[in-house]
């Protein structure tokens, strides 16, 4: 890993822009500072297309392995979709001196199919970050030759599923080591059966409600180990004929080693997948009791993401919604028996008058707890001709945990520039800087991309990047727990998650008042245990497979503000 | 004291207009609405001016009103208003009306005005109830808590503020209003409902199980409460009966199905009354009695006369406890029924 002599020009930068308001906003968007100029384009021309409404996510890879992350930001462009004149997707490298450059071009990821999503890993497991694009039509598969540049092998991959695809997630469903993809789809959607829609009898046209359409189903590409992937998703069980999805996430949800399946459907039940182990799965959503809300009703899911809210060492399930329906907190108590503690938690009354797409729990003040941050914006320009509680453009927010998952709404002017009404979509959680402070890069529909640097509350933490044997390289799947001043945390490295995106690959935990003194256990994809005691905190470390625990071998450390330069 | 009796002894209108209104007061009184409508009428194309005005204009807006014609009581309560604003009857009528019309913003205002002249816990309640449907839920909580302070029997206000309580999180007071609505009014299903969601979710389990039952004893179609009990059930370990009752909920939620695609009908068809009234009923089976309320209410506006609507909102209002008509004001006594104010 090369070292920076531009290490502390992030901090100059951010000094320049911010004045270091340790006492102002949270979120600071450092966007044309930074160089991210991106424009997001639904290629509307008044028809009300559809697919118009659901651009569009990105993904937080380390392309080039120098340890910054790069972002790459998906693009819709022109619909119908013309590949000769849309705009493309863009990759921008982080040069970790507080700028991006777009590298687009020399890498040749400016794919110009019509896109909604991205997830980002190391899918053909030869140890750099591969980019699988979902798009409104045939997925993009993009394959990182580890010379700076990428090759399309969307075809010969078997990865260019055909339908309509808003998410996707990386996992090992079939625990033979590699990394499988699954991919979301959403609805039999085309320019044949588009129809147009009215608000009553009047002259208000509005996008069509998704119940005009079938679901398209999900599928599941089973890694073949030598490029190529097959629909494995019968095989599987994973029979989707009713799902509308939007969001997933995979992780080992109920503690039993296995990865499994959590997808956000719009209007229709919400999945479960319960990994039985040899590729098999079950749909276990209703008994688990995260198909439905509360009240026994289907929401509108959006975006998802998964991890322990309360502190019990389980992971927790977090859903975006509809606005007049809440966003959905479900609290794991029993292996697979979750509670929608919605309610209680005080999340009921906070997400009604908005439109929740993009989410991420993360601990934005390091305080030692998962917070949620959600990108909002409705699907119609013109709600308020038909609902004038509502409008198009909406605040981000932030929702702050008690420690015991009870939250309360950061106020807007805390929040800062994330909490301008925009069309939010797909965000990507990210520590742009490496402070050890998440930032966030959000993707706005119809709008500039934002990038926001977090200067909120300066609490200990400490973050990870795993490094697992081939193929799966980057140990998607394993779980963490780290244990400070006697309180455990647990998080798993997950590879995709929110709204059509997947945030950074680390794993990181805020520590707020503990000690200095982190111990942690991995628990690596296929089961077997590590540890490592008596870490400093405030920094982030690599974790190597088969580095002797507690043998006094340090794993390699990477300090604050340690980046490479071009 | 009837209300000939409030208007003579008062003589507010004026004795030419008095003998004059008299038949029209009685066929008020008697709920001949469509008789007393065109008297006032009448009475207000024959004299628009002078003393008698704004109360003739109150008068045909309150029957207007009473008809669930509030788009067109609007214009002659506000003008009444405009020219007696002391009168707090009529702007709680006013309020009542603006409500109705989901302009909540300028019945707040209104019902400001109200409670200046007059402490009443109806003007709270519908205050309330505007900001309960504005989101404002800080402020429905302090009203309806004013509601219960001048009024501790007030059923509909245990179970709405028990309601806003558990929505915030507030379980344990919730569940203290709850119960007391229930004693106030037994019949008040969605507050068995929610207080089996209540216990559920704090494991007791036995509790929730009882609560989920009486719902569906009354309401056999209430997907959530079969919901809720196959949860409960798989909360005590009854694994074999869970299942059954979650098979038996995934059935009842079918019809959910039903009601969406009538629902996307009536986007494009919204003046169809028995489309409104069959998603309706269909929610009114299903338990969903608060989805219920606006379809029928804009049934009752295109065809206020029908006596479906009037019967299915009627019931959907006792299961919510707000009682039948409950969105108008109730009289503080009856010599005062139609809210012609007392001097």
């Amino acid at each position: 890993m090369r070292l920076s002599v531009h290490k502390y020009h992030w901090l100059l930068v951010l000094a320049l822009s911010s004045g270091l308001r340790a006492d102002g906003p949270w979120l600071v968007d450092i966007t044309t500072d930074s160089g991210l100029d991106f424009h997001h384009e639904t290629g509307g021309d008044g028809h009300l297309y559809l697919p118009e409404t659901m651009g569009a996510g990105g993904c937080v890879l380390d392309f080039d392995g120098d340890g910054a992350m790069d972002i790459y930001l998906v693009q819709s462009g022109n619909f119908p979709w013309n590949p000769e004149i849309g705009p493309g997707n863009r990759l921008f490298r982080n040069l970790g001196t507080g700028t991006f450059s777009d590298v687009t071009e020399k890498t040749g990821t400016g794919d110009r199919r019509y896109g909604q999503g991205a997830v980002c890993g190391d899918i053909d497991g030869d140890g750099d970050d591969d980019i699988l694009v979902n798009n409104f039509g045939p997925n993009t598969y993009l394959r990182n030759r580890g010379d700076g540049t990428f090759e399309d092998v969307s075809g010969r991959s078997g990865l260019d599923d055909p339908n309509w695809s808003t998410s996707a997630a990386l996992l090992d469903a079939d625990s033979d080591g590699d990394l499988d993809v699954y991919v979301v789809n959403y609805l039999q959607y085309s320019l044949a059966t588009h129809r147009e829609c009215r608000q009553g009898q009047g002259d208000v046209v509005l996008y069509c409600h998704p119940d005009l359409y079938p679901a398209a189903p999900d599928h599941l590409f089973a890694n073949q180990g030598d490029g190529t992937f097959r629909d494995d998703s019968l095989a599987a069980n994973l029979v989707d004929k009713s799902g509308k999805g939007l969001g997933v996430v995979a992780t080992d949800i109920d503690g039993d080693g296995l990865v499994d399946l959590y997808v956000a459907n719009d209007s229709t039940p919400n999945f479960l997948y319960h990994n039985l182990g040899h590729g098999r799965f079950e749909e276990t959503g209703l008994f688990a009791g995260v198909s439905f809300n509360e009240d026994g009703r289907t929401e509108a899911g959006m975006g998802v993401d998964a991890g322990d809210i309360d502190g019990d060492q389980r992971f927790d399930l977090f859903v975006t919604n509809l606005s007049l329906e809440s966003n959905t907190l479900y609290l794991q108590g029993a292996p697979n028996f979750f509670t929608d503690a919605t309610r209680p938690s005080g999340l009921q009354n906070l997400s009604l008058p908005v439109l929740g797409f993009g989410t991420d729990l993360l601990d934005i003040d390091n305080d030692g707890d998962l917070d949620i941050v959600v990108a909002n914006g409705d699907l119609h320009s013109n709600v308020q001709l038909f609902n004038d509680g509502l409008s198009w453009k909406q605040p981000g927010q932030i929702f702050l945990n008690d420690g015991r998952g009870r939250f309360s709404e950061l106020p807007g002017a805390d929040v800062g520039d994330f909490a301008t009404p925009r069309v939010g979509r797909g965000t990507l959680t990210v520590d742009l800087d490496q402070d050890g402070r998440l930032d966030l890069v959000v993707s706005y529909n119809q709008d500039r991309a934002r990038a926001f640097h977090n200067e909120g509350p300066d609490g200990a933490w400490i973050g990870f990047r795993l490094t697992d044997r081939a193929p799966n390289h980057s140990a998607i799947g394993a779980r963490i727990t780290a244990v400070a001043a006697g309180r455990s945390q647990t998080a798993s490295v997950m590879a995709g998650s929110g709204y059509a995106s997947s945030s950074d690959p680390r794993v990181h935990f805020g520590l707020g008042p503990a000690s200095d003194s982190v111990d942690v256990e991995v628990t690596w994809p296929d089961g077997t245990a590590q540890r490592w005691k008596s870490l400093g905190s405030r920094a982030y470390y690599i974790l190597r497979r088969g580095e002797a625990p507690n043998r006094g071998s340090e794993p390699s450390r990477l300090d604050p503000g340690q980046c490479a330069g071009e | 004291m009837t209300l000939m009796m409030v208007l003579s002894a008062t003589g507010t209108l004026g004795l030419p207009l008095q003998e004059r209104q008299f038949p029209l007061l009685e066929l008020i009184e008697a709920e001949r609405w469509s008789e007393a409508e065109a008297g006032l009428r009448e009475r207000l194309e024959s004299s628009t001016s002078g003393p008698s005005g704004p109360s003739v204009e109150y008068l045909l807006g309150y029957v207007l009103s009473r008809q669930y014609r509030c788009a067109e009581a609007l214009p002659y309560l506000e003008s009444a208003i405009e020219a007696r604003p002391d009168r707090p009857r009529w702007l709680h009528t006013t309020a009542s009306c603006l409500l109705e019309l989901s302009r909540c913003s300028e019945a707040l205002r209104v019902l400001d005005q109200a409670l200046d002249l007059e402490d009443l816990a109806s003007t709270h309640y519908n205050k309330a109830t505007c900001a309960r449907n504005i989101g404002d839920t800080p402020l429905a909580v302090s009203e309806f808590s004013k509601v219960l302070e001048r009024d501790p029997n007030h059923a509909a206000g245990h179970f709405q503020l028990g309601e806003l309580l558990a929505d915030s999180g507030e379980d344990s007071t919730a569940e203290v209003h709850f119960l007391r609505a229930l004693a106030l009014r037994p019949t008040l299903t969605e507050a068995h409902y929610r207080l089996g969601l209540l216990y559920l979710r704090a494991e007791r389990t036995d509790e929730a199980i009882a609560e989920f039952k009486a719902v569906l004893e009354v309401i056999p179609g209430h997907a959530g409460a079969a919901y809720g009990l196959g949860r409960s059930l798989a909360n005590s370990g009854e694994g074999e009966e869970s299942r059954r009752t979650l098979q038996r909920f995934q059935r009842l939620s079918e019809i959910a199905e039903v009601i969406e695609n009538r629902v996307q009908y009536l986007q494009s068809n919204p003046t169809d009354v028995t489309v409104r009234l069959e998603v309706a009923g269909l929610l009114l089976a299903a338990g969903r009695t608060r989805e219920a309320i606006p379809h029928l209410e804009a049934a009752r506006q295109l065809d206020p006369n029908n006596p479906e609507t009037r019967s299915l909102l009627d019931a959907a209002n006792e299961r919510l406890g707000l009682g039948p008509r409950s969105n108008f004001p109730e009289a503080p006594d009856s010599s005062n029924s139609v809210g012609v104010p007392p001097r």
